[in-house]
């Protein structure tokens, strides 16, 4: 699972949870690979994501590195920071661990890099 | 553009208007379209795309004896396979009973027997690559003349392909061989237009990025036109909420560079399916594309968090049932409005054209219909169907659903 899926992930889909987001991570494996950067990919990904949500995910799992908490101001030219937010979101990957419910407290597991959303029939 | 097309092929002689209702006049004047190309230009092509390294232009006796060779790899060949043959029946026997011991269920899966029939072609190419110890330059050139004909004519393909093969073999004593040919003509009969070309692909692409095949696997040329159906721009984020095998989002990965494809399923079988796949892809490309196990009834996705769809809806016919998809369309085409952007742009291929036109009818403003595009999947009609979320919210739009019935 990389961070940019976990950035549209919720747990709203559990019955008795309002806002489910975003989901705590608890990461038992963790893989970066490299992969061919894009830099229009990253700029126009950027005003899609909840970057609170993403710096906060990245820095729980102790890859933030130096990315800044609050985005900054023309961004889109800044090709140094744009290669830090795409080593982020695309080259590293949670292999095996959990996502955390913030309401219920319930997991997700993740497995080969999968995450496990499906929810049992009382969940519902 | 060139990752939707199945086959390539260069056209070397072209006949109009010819005469194909009296059997020998129309023989001898298909075989006339051989007398036109600039054959020396014609192999020099080919041979820049094939590599081929061997004979091109054989006399008599460089083509008699590698006639002979031929044979002779062939009986080698059969010789290895039957052998083969024997140990497997032995193994499966050994499985059959430890199954029956064990009361476990036979695995009885049309994917493993096409996965088993791919993987012996493979097997039986290489056993001869491997008992052809020649060097590549002594080789002969071997080709296969294929015909396709449609229209009423008094001669059928095959006796087209026959005469023709002849006629080229006499001319340039090529080695003919169905199975193992280097280069394949194909002659292509439409009414009364006549033409030959050389095929510059070997395999058909449509197999490109699969390597597990499952029940329904799309090829990856349908799959890259559902996806440019779509006007992916970069910066898009792409959603296959029902992957299967994953052909889509894969195709989507590889073809589409600036665009992020997240891929789900609810089948375990689909996701491990997938899961092979995506590895087998290079890896340059991987960080595009994300796989999560869910289901799409009850997508774990934020509000409009998507900018594109693109999904092969359940056909009913090899999966799922009618019954079942009218349940699964209805929830499936809520959930993923929920999710996608204001005016976003969804794909959806179905069979099941009527249940999913009642859904998108049913939905009021959510869904309007921008384009439908028929495809031939093996014999099965499949449509397209290119659909613009509504501007609205979810919210709106559904209490203007409630407002509707209760006025009724």
């Amino acid at each position: 699972m990389k961070l940019l899926t976990h950035n549209m992930l919720t747990s709203k889909c559990m019955k008795g949870v309002t806002v489910g987001y975003p989901l705590g991570i608890v990461a038992k494996d963790i893989k970066v690979s490299e992969t061919e950067f894009n830099s229009e990919f990253v700029s126009r990904i950027i005003p899609k994501l909840d970057w609170n949500a993403l710096w906060k995910a990245a820095d729980s799992i102790g890859h933030s590195g130096d990315l800044p908490q609050q985005l900054m101001e023309d961004y889109e030219n800044n090709e140094e920071f744009l290669k830090k937010v795409h080593h982020v979101l695309l080259e590293v990957e949670i292999i095996n661990g959990e996502l955390v419910c913030p309401e219920s407290g319930r997991k997700f597991p993740i497995s080969q890099g999968i995450p496990n959303m499906l929810l049992n029939e009382d969940e519902l | 553009m060139l990752r939707s097309i199945d086959h390539l092929y260069l056209i070397v002689s072209t006949g109009k208007d010819i005469n194909l209702q009296e059997k020998d006049s129309a023989l001898s004047s298909v075989e006339k379209l051989i007398e036109f190309p600039n054959w020396n230009k014609v192999i020099d092509i080919w041979r820049s795309v094939s590599k081929f390294k061997g004979k091109c232009f054989p006399s008599k006796e460089e083509y008699l004896e590698a006639s002979l060779k031929e044979t002779s790899l062939k009986q080698i060949v059969q010789d290895l396979w039957k052998e083969r043959e024997v140990i497997e029946v032995t193994e499966k026997q050994h499985v059959d009973k430890e199954s029956t011991v064990c009361g476990g269920h036979k695995f009885k899966d049309k994917r493993n027997e096409l996965k088993q029939s791919i993987m012996r072609k493979i097997d039986r190419k290489s056993m001869y690559r491997n008992s052809d110890q020649r060097l590549e330059e002594d080789k002969v050139l071997k080709f296969r003349m294929t015909c396709y004909r449609s229209g009423n004519h008094c001669v059928t393909s095959q006796e087209v392909a026959c005469s023709l093969g002849g006629k080229l073999q006499e001319k340039f004593n090529w080695i003919v061989d169905l199975v193992n040919h280097d280069l394949e003509v194909v002659t292509n009969i439409r009414e009364d237009l006549v033409y030959l070309g050389i095929s510059l692909t070997p395999d058909s692409l449509h197999r490109r990025n699969i390597i597990n095949f499952g029940p329904t696997t799309l090829r990856a040329t349908v799959c890259y036109n559902l996806l440019r159906l779509a006007s992916p721009n970069p910066g898009d984020i792409i959603l296959d909420p029902l992957c299967g095998g994953g052909s889509i989002p894969v195709e989507g990965a590889m073809a589409l560079p600036g665009c992020y494809n997240m891929a789900g399923d609810i089948h375990p079988m689909a996701i491990s399916r997938a899961f092979e796949n995506i590895q087998n892809m290079r890896c340059e490309r991987k960080g595009y594309i994300d796989l999560s196990h869910w289901d799409v009834t009850n997508l774990p996705l934020r509000n409009a968090c998507v900018d594109i769809i693109v999904t092969d809806l359940p056909f009913g016919k090899r999966s799922g049932s009618k019954q079942n998809n009218q349940n699964l369309y209805q929830k499936a085409m809520l959930e993923i409005g929920r999710c996608i952007v204001p005016s976003g742009r969804a794909v959806c291929l179905t069979w099941d054209r009527a249940n999913l036109t009642r859904t998108i009818r049913a939905y009021g403003s959510l869904w309007s219909i921008v384009r439908i595009a028929t495809i031939n999947l093996g014999g099965l009609q499949a449509t397209a169907y290119v659909l613009k979320r509504g501007l609205e919210s979810l919210d709106t739009i559904l209490e203007k659903l409630q407002k509707r019935k209760r006025r009724k």
